[in-house]
């Protein structure tokens, strides 16, 4: 139609071109209909099934097939998804379920491709050199095709290479290949979470990525310090995990719902688990050389920085307290070698943790917090009714003293609904 | 639009081009290469990816000699191993460089080795190992193959089970393994 008003000269064509770009951006703002999501799935579905059963096949090693034959087999299905691909771009450029699913067969068809090649020859080798290649080949197809499964795809791919080469004992140091790689990667995440923040792929994304980081920042670490792998992994893990949370409050992400960011829960979730595992007393019993804390402090200063600095822009330090309190309380236990000391501070900043996490649920009604706090209180509780170390009598008068506090806070809760209901 | 459509043919041929790079490597080595036999040890292990194969250990990567010069090397460097044919025709490595050899010599460019056993006389021995190290083959033949090793082993006559290499410029592929001169892509019933 709008070549009709060109043609016509009711139009310039570069107006012609204005037109379409406009209406793409307006189509691209809006979300799918049910229809459309469901016909997205399904080829990308279609797309993924028929990409793995190629690679299925290969696996089952054709030998009656000459290596010409067997070859062939390889080249053919990528030449055909190419094919597909550039018919897309040519000729269905806006629909999604065409580029969804042409990215993810030009994806997974490189990679049998690779693979029979590797197969046919006999070449031995580290999967993580093939993974290498079809990463850095595949990598262009999500920024070409604008296709989410295809990024998808390219950063599980990746992380799966990083992790075979990390934990390869002989290979760690070649893991820049993997944040070379996570850079290239990052700018598409970027353009994701500014266009959509709320939608579900960048959910999708922002927990794959958290994963990801999750699974390399250790390898990272190793690097550079020696002793990331002994008793000390805790604290280098609590150090990632406050890095996590500085993260998932930086702006585009702070505005996004926390359980979506994949970050925030994750560091949470660490946090809590460390915490835990700090309770119990032999931990503590584990003497340390002075300064193996120096780096650690060190490392998490960036991130209580920039946390400091955010509360400071957002003009009230409260929101951010409960989580530096754990952290904290371990770095400086630790840091001062105390040992029972130790063991009452990280019971402390649980039960603070937990009353705070409850206090600011029952507060603003968030559902999510509350419990957490409640949760976090439960698992002490237990952990420390089954600690033969402590006193009947110190036992017995701590759970009272918590369980009047609960009845407290429920009663405060309940009157507190109903005098809303009231207002209501 | 058309710019992104430039960009995508344009990886296209250069996936296609690697793709293609790989396979005239290898092809040429098996066209242009000369074969060698080594003598081989067969295991039967499984890669998700790749299908399944067979691994392979030669008498070869094991080698012993008395010059002093060799006991000095940083084992990180790469190495050359020249081959040669033995008396019963089989492949042996005549010598160890940390040069590469001139063209037209045949030779295997060993990345990984090391320092394995000194004796108290002057004989020192060095583990190297191959480029070539697995063979794939079809599912049920791979666990045959290595029982037919195993059990050819269990006479005497040590020369039971080779691989065909193909040797050039320092690259190898395996074109086949025999078993007792079977080959094992060739399925017992």
């Amino acid at each position: 139609m709008l070549q009709k008003w060109v043609d016509a000269h009711l139009i310039s064509p570069t107006q012609a071109d204005a037109i379409l770009g406009y209406e793409q951006a307006q189509m691209n703002a809006t979300p799918h209909t049910g229809t459309q999501r469901l016909l997205i799935a399904f080829s990308v579905i279609g797309a993924l099934l028929v990409g793995l059963g190629i690679i299925l096949l290969l696996a089952h090693n054709w030998d009656e097939f000459s290596r010409s034959t067997k070859l062939m087999i390889a080249i053919t299905p990528l030449i055909i998804s190419q094919g597909l691909a550039l018919f897309t771009l040519q000729q269905k450029p806006h629909s999604a379920p065409w580029k969804e699913s042409s990215a993810t067969l030009a994806w997974l068809t490189l990679g049998s491709a690779l693979a029979i090649v590797s197969q046919t020859y006999h070449l031995g080798g580290h999967l993580g050199d093939l993974l290498s290649v079809w990463m850095v080949l595949a990598l262009p197809l999500m920024y070409l095709l604008r296709s989410q499964m295809a990024a998808i795809l390219s950063l599980i791919g990746i992380t799966t290479m990083g992790a075979l080469i990390a934990y390869d004992e002989n290979r760690n140091a070649e893991q820049w290949r993997y944040w070379l790689l996570l850079a290239a990667w990052l700018p598409y995440y970027y353009q994701q979470l500014k266009n959509t923040t709320q939608s579900w792929g960048t959910a999708v994304f922002s927990w794959l990525l958290a994963l990801s980081l999750s699974v390399m920042s250790l390898a990272f670490l190793d690097l550079f310090f020696d002793d990331v792998r002994d008793h000390l992994v805790a604290l280098y893990c609590m150090v990632i995990a406050l890095c996590f949370y500085a993260i998932s409050r930086i702006p585009l992400l702070d505005a996004m719902r926390p359980m979506r960011t994949g970050f925030r829960p994750l560091a949470v979730l660490a946090f809590l688990w460390i915490s835990f595992v700090y309770t119990i007393e032999n931990i503590w019993s584990h003497g340390t050389e002075e300064w193996a804390y120096g780096p650690i402090l060190l490392l998490s200063l960036p991130a209580w920085g920039y946390l400091m600095y955010r509360s400071y822009t957002q003009k009230s330090p409260t929101p951010y307290l409960p989580s530096l309190v754990l952290p904290a309380a371990f770095l400086l236990a630790h840091a001062l070698s105390l040992q029972e000391e130790g063991f009452i501070i990280s019971n402390l900043a649980i039960i603070i943790y937990g009353v705070w996490m409850i206090i600011k649920g029952a507060q603003n009604y968030a559902i999510g917090k509350l419990n957490l706090g409640m949760l976090s209180l439960a698992g002490l509780i237990t952990l420390r009714f089954f600690d033969e170390d402590i006193p009947f009598v110190i036992k017995g008068i701590t759970f009272i003293m918590i369980g009047i506090a609960f009845f407290v806070a429920n009663l405060w809760l309940i009157k507190r609904q109903s005098a809303r209901k009231e207002a209501v | 639009m058309k710019l992104r459509t430039y960009l995508l043919m344009g990886l296209c041929v250069l996936q296609l081009g690697v793709v293609g790079a790989q396979v005239y490597r290898y092809q040429r080595v098996l066209e242009q290469g000369t074969p060698y036999r080594f003598l081989a040890q067969v295991v039967d292990p499984y890669d998700a990816l790749r299908g399944k194969y067979i691994t392979l250990e030669f008498a070869a990567e094991a080698f012993t000699t008395n010059n002093q010069n060799i006991a000095n090397w940083d084992t990180t460097q790469p190495l050359y191993a020249i081959v040669t044919q033995d008396a019963q025709g089989f492949a042996k490595i005549s010598q160890l460089q940390t040069t590469a050899p001139a063209r037209g010599q045949h030779y295997l460019h060993i990345q990984n080795w090391y320092y394995a056993h000194q004796d108290d006389g002057d004989q020192q021995t060095i583990q190297l190992s191959f480029p070539m190290e697995r063979f794939y083959l079809k599912e049920d033949l791979a666990p045959q193959a290595e029982q037919r090793y195993n059990e050819a082993n269990r006479d005497d006559n040590p020369y039971n089970a080779y691989a065909v290499v193909y040797l050039l410029d320092g690259k190898a592929v395996i074109d086949d393994i025999k078993i007792n001169n079977t080959s094992v892509k060739i399925p017992i019933d």
